[in-house]
């Protein structure tokens, strides 16, 4: 069962009096269930663009779009808004997580603003941080704790309330090496485990060896797509080269980790 | 792009920013002014109350001044410190320290000439209203002309250009400036969990709770040693209210998940959490301006408002003419007659009745005291000239004694039985006691009602200087013509009538120095309150950079717009009258201390009062609060 349909979207900029710029044209993909989808791209391909638009945060200039079922090109803002709170979980570069909040207040957030009861929470939350490894981190403020155990709160406060789709915005831009590695595993993790579909963009070639497709933008346009095979470490190499095909910024091909 | 350009663009495009420090600028400066025209008035030389008036106003202009140079002060600071990232930038464009200097006095005296220039203009539009009531109230014939004096604009112009001048420099002089990356960080710096005691908390309570019970028991006696004490407790006690107790209370909110957890909650509380300790300065400090002002223009129009009542509760009878003494009672006739002619000419309906009383002694509280004793009858037909109807009898070995308004300690409480000497009469009667009817005189201290044949026994003998003939009047509508029975009152001999007492005189005394009193302080509470609100609005101006990037990744996660207008005018609410809920704790206390001191109800003015408070801050809010919804739906 496809999560995500979205047919021939485009996202147009400017307008009437400035000039236009098209940041997504014609783009047409599908994300089944269970499936972690990587997206990469040089700057300015418009895969921010893309991520924005799929999770709703952003408006469809044209094209048709549903996500589990629903059209959503057809909801209000409002809707919109709990319709993502519902269905979908965030992870980004920066965290987002509240600093007023302790981490465990930060992860059981989408589920208080649901009106779920404490109890309920608890569980949840006691299941979810067991899984991630971060229990002994619950009490603490998020400025006592470090980025990476930060990211992998923020993917337990994406996955609690069970959404249909994660996005996730570069989720190891702002980390080092050795954590980028922890929290890319933990989003397999739960991708096998828990069957999370996952929809990931990132310029990271490193972390995008973990996705089982990966979708390369340019221009607004689908590029290349690879799949994984047996290797990681063949995946990796695969991404490489197709990122040197692409161009753009050399500042985009990061030095190799493996 | 010049550089003055650069600072001029800056000022105007954070007009949004600046408007609020700038109403408050213009507006003491068009008080200042106002006063000063009036200070300076030229019509005003040749008055006796020169002096007085003169000296009163400039105690007010320093009052203002110090008060506007300290919220300047305030607002510069907290405003350079929003602004830090940009000097950050600026600087590693490479600004130099003295051009920045530059910029910050440049940007500055923009804004102080433009709320100068503004503040006079508005001040020369409403001085002449001003100018009227101000002669009116202090009863000059004819009002003073419309005049502004230069000396009133120069020492306008030249103390606010300096203050101005002198916060900006001293602003300058303490920015630390050192490393470009402190400027970057600027305001945001981790956010430490606030931290409290249980103990200050408790003490801060305690404080606080103290002075309203000292304020609640306070009388017209205990009022002025009380005063100060009051103060010393109110003021750290709502400081530990904030800083301590706020926090405390948020924190057993928090500990309560069934709350806690409750959908927006969450977010509403922990914020709260945070901002109730990062602004508990900055709130004290608006509570107690506002608590001030409430208290200063609630007092003075409360007593304002009871001019009224207060008369007829210190002076039982309208208007009571008193003579002693064969001698002088001889010649009151002619003077009571004058003075009767007087309002007829003025057309004032009256009502008279004369009376004798004779004078006698008792022993009261360890001393003779000197009193007047009045017949039973007499005292039925005063009653009925004021209006009333009693029923009361009293027997030949009974005496009431008549309380005046106001007593010293222990007073009311007689002997069961005390013996009344006059010179050729002793005789011993029970006591009872009841609020006097008849206006108080010079000559003694109580008038005791005692039945008719008493009144006789003691009358028949009396010598010529123990008589006492006493002329009561009952005026219709009294106060709508107080000046002129006043007047009227300047006619009459006072050898002849010794004891003159009138409810019109203390009446126009207490509105005359209570309109002063009410001209004075008025404004300055205005002021008071206007910048209180001004500081908050800056308060939430400064946070709202947080703000925004806050909403920004809870609207991600799914935050609607709606759930961000319940949180945000929750906040803004809690902010905006957390405080003024306090002030107005904290005067009703105070009001129902001077209630303790007057006999009219000073509920009613009171209440007005802190209506039209609450109405100009309700407005404050919303306004605030729709520009705060705004700037974040920007990025929803």
């Amino acid at each position: 069962m496809a999560i995500v349909e979205a047919k021939s979207i485009s996202k147009i900029y400017g307008g009437k009096k400035g000039i236009e710029h098209k940041a997504i044209d014609h783009l047409s993909m599908n994300i089944e269930a269970g499936e972690f989808v990587g997206v990469m791209g040089p700057s300015g391909s418009g895969k921010t663009t893309l991520l924005n638009l799929l999770s709703t945060i952003d408006r469809l200039s044209a094209g048709f779009l549903t996500i589990n079922g629903s059209d959503i090109t057809k909801l209000s803002k409002e809707k919109l808004a709990t319709f993502r709170r519902k269905e979908m979980g965030f992870i980004f570069q920066d965290f987002n997580l509240l600093d007023t909040l302790t981490i465990a207040e930060n992860i059981m957030l989408p589920l208080t603003l649901d009106g779920r009861k404490v109890k309920e929470m608890e569980t949840k939350l006691a299941h979810i941080s067991n899984t991630l490894g971060i229990d002994g981190i619950l009490r603490n403020r998020t400025y006592e704790v470090s980025g990476g155990q930060l990211q992998r709160a923020a993917i337990a406060r994406a996955m609690i309330h069970e959404p249909s789709i994660i996005f996730a915005d570069e989720p190891t831009g702002n980390l080092d090496s050795k954590s980028s590695k922890q929290v890319m595993e933990a989003l397999t993790g739960l991708n096998t485990e828990q069957h999370a579909t996952t929809l990931m963009v990132t310029h990271d070639p490193f972390a995008a060896s973990f996705c089982e497709r990966i979708l390369f933008i340019k221009d607004g346009k689908i590029f290349n797509e690879l799949h994984k095979g047996d290797q990681r470490q063949n995946f990796f190499q695969d991404i490489l080269n197709v990122q040197s095909m692409l161009g753009g910024d050399t500042d985009d091909l990061q030095t190799i980790r493996l | 792009m010049t550089f003055k350009q650069f600072a001029f663009n800056n000022v105007k495009r954070n007009a949004r920013q600046y408007m609020s420090y700038f109403f408050s600028c213009m507006f003491s400066v068009s008080v200042f002014f106002i006063y000063a025209v009036i200070m300076f008035h030229p019509e005003i030389d040749g008055h006796e109350f020169r002096q007085t008036v003169q000296r009163g106003i400039a105690a007010v202009e320093i009052i203002i001044f110090s008060f506007s140079f300290l919220f300047v002060m305030y607002s510069t600071g907290a405003f350079i410190k929003s602004r830090k990232k940009e000097y950050g930038l600026l600087m590693t464009l490479g600004i130099s320290k003295g051009q920045l200097n530059r910029l910050l006095i440049l940007e500055n005296t923009i804004i102080g000439c433009v709320s100068i220039v503004a503040g006079l203009l508005i001040g020369t539009l409403f001085a002449n209203v001003f100018i009227m009531g101000f002669s009116n109230m202090i009863d000059i014939d004819g009002s003073l002309g419309f005049a502004i004096a230069p000396k009133a604009v120069l020492l306008t112009v030249v103390s606010y250009f300096v203050m101005f001048e002198l916060n900006t420099l001293a602003i300058t002089w303490t920015m630390r400036t050192n490393a470009v990356v402190d400027l970057f960080r600027g305001a945001k710096a981790a956010k430490r969990v606030p931290k409290f005691s249980w103990i200050l908390s408790i003490i801060g309570l305690g404080l606080v709770i103290t002075a309203y019970s000292l304020a609640w028991t306070a009388d017209l006696l205990s009022i002025f040693p009380r005063m100060f004490p009051i103060l010393l407790l109110i003021i750290p006690g709502t400081y530990l209210l904030f800083t301590q107790s706020s926090v405390a209370l948020i924190n057993l909110l928090r500990r309560n998940k069934s709350i806690y957890f409750r959908q927006t909650n969450l977010l509403t509380i922990s914020d709260l959490y945070y901002k109730l300790k990062d602004h508990s300065r900055l709130l004290f400090f608006v509570t107690i301006l506002s608590a001030v002002a409430f208290t200063a223009s609630g007092v003075l129009f409360g007593a304002y408002q009871s001019a009224k009542t207060e008369a007829e509760a210190l002076v039982a009878q309208d208007v009571s003419l008193l003579s002693k003494g064969e001698e002088h009672i001889a010649n009151m006739d002619d003077e009571v007659s004058t003075f009767k002619q007087q309002l007829e000419q003025k057309g004032i309906d009256y009502q008279s009745l004369a009376m004798e009383r004779t004078q006698a002694k008792i022993h009261h509280m360890d001393q003779d005291i000197w009193v007047d004793l009045l017949s039973v009858s007499n005292y039925k037909q005063l009653q009925k000239l004021n209006g009333n109807t009693v029923d009361i009898d009293v027997s030949n070995d009974e005496m009431v004694v008549m309380l005046p308004r106001y007593l010293t300690p222990g007073e009311e409480e007689f002997a069961n039985e005390l013996t009344v000497t006059s010179e050729n009469v002793e005789e011993t009667f029970t006591v009872q006691t009841m609020d006097t009817i008849v206006n108080q005189n010079t000559h003694n201290r109580y008038t005791i009602v005692v039945s008719d044949e008493m009144y006789q026994h003691y009358a028949s003998v009396q010598e010529p200087n123990e008589q006492y003939r006493y002329v009561a009047f009952s005026i219709h509508n009294w106060s709508s013509h107080a000046e002129a029975i006043y007047d009227s009152t300047h006619m009459i001999d006072r050898e002849i009538v010794t004891g003159i007492d009138t409810q019109a005189q203390i009446y126009l005394t207490l509105k005359n120095s209570l309109s002063f009193a009410l001209f004075f302080g008025l404004f300055i509470s205005v002021l008071f309150f206007l910048a209180a609100g001004s500081i908050l609005y800056f308060k939430m101006y400064q946070d709202l950079d947080n703000d925004v990037s806050r909403y920004r990744s809870l609207y991600r996660i799914g935050l609607t717009v709606k759930e961000m207008k319940k949180i945000a005018t929750k906040q803004v609410a809690y902010l905006f009258f957390i405080p003024f809920s306090v002030a107005v704790i904290h005067a009703s206390f105070a009001f129902k201390a001077l209630q303790n001191m007057l006999t009219s109800s000073v509920f009613m003015p009171s209440l007005l009062l802190i209506s039209c408070y609450l109405a100009i801050y309700a407005i404050y809010f919303f306004f605030i609060r729709g520009l705060y919804i705004r700037k974040l739906k920007e990025v929803m």
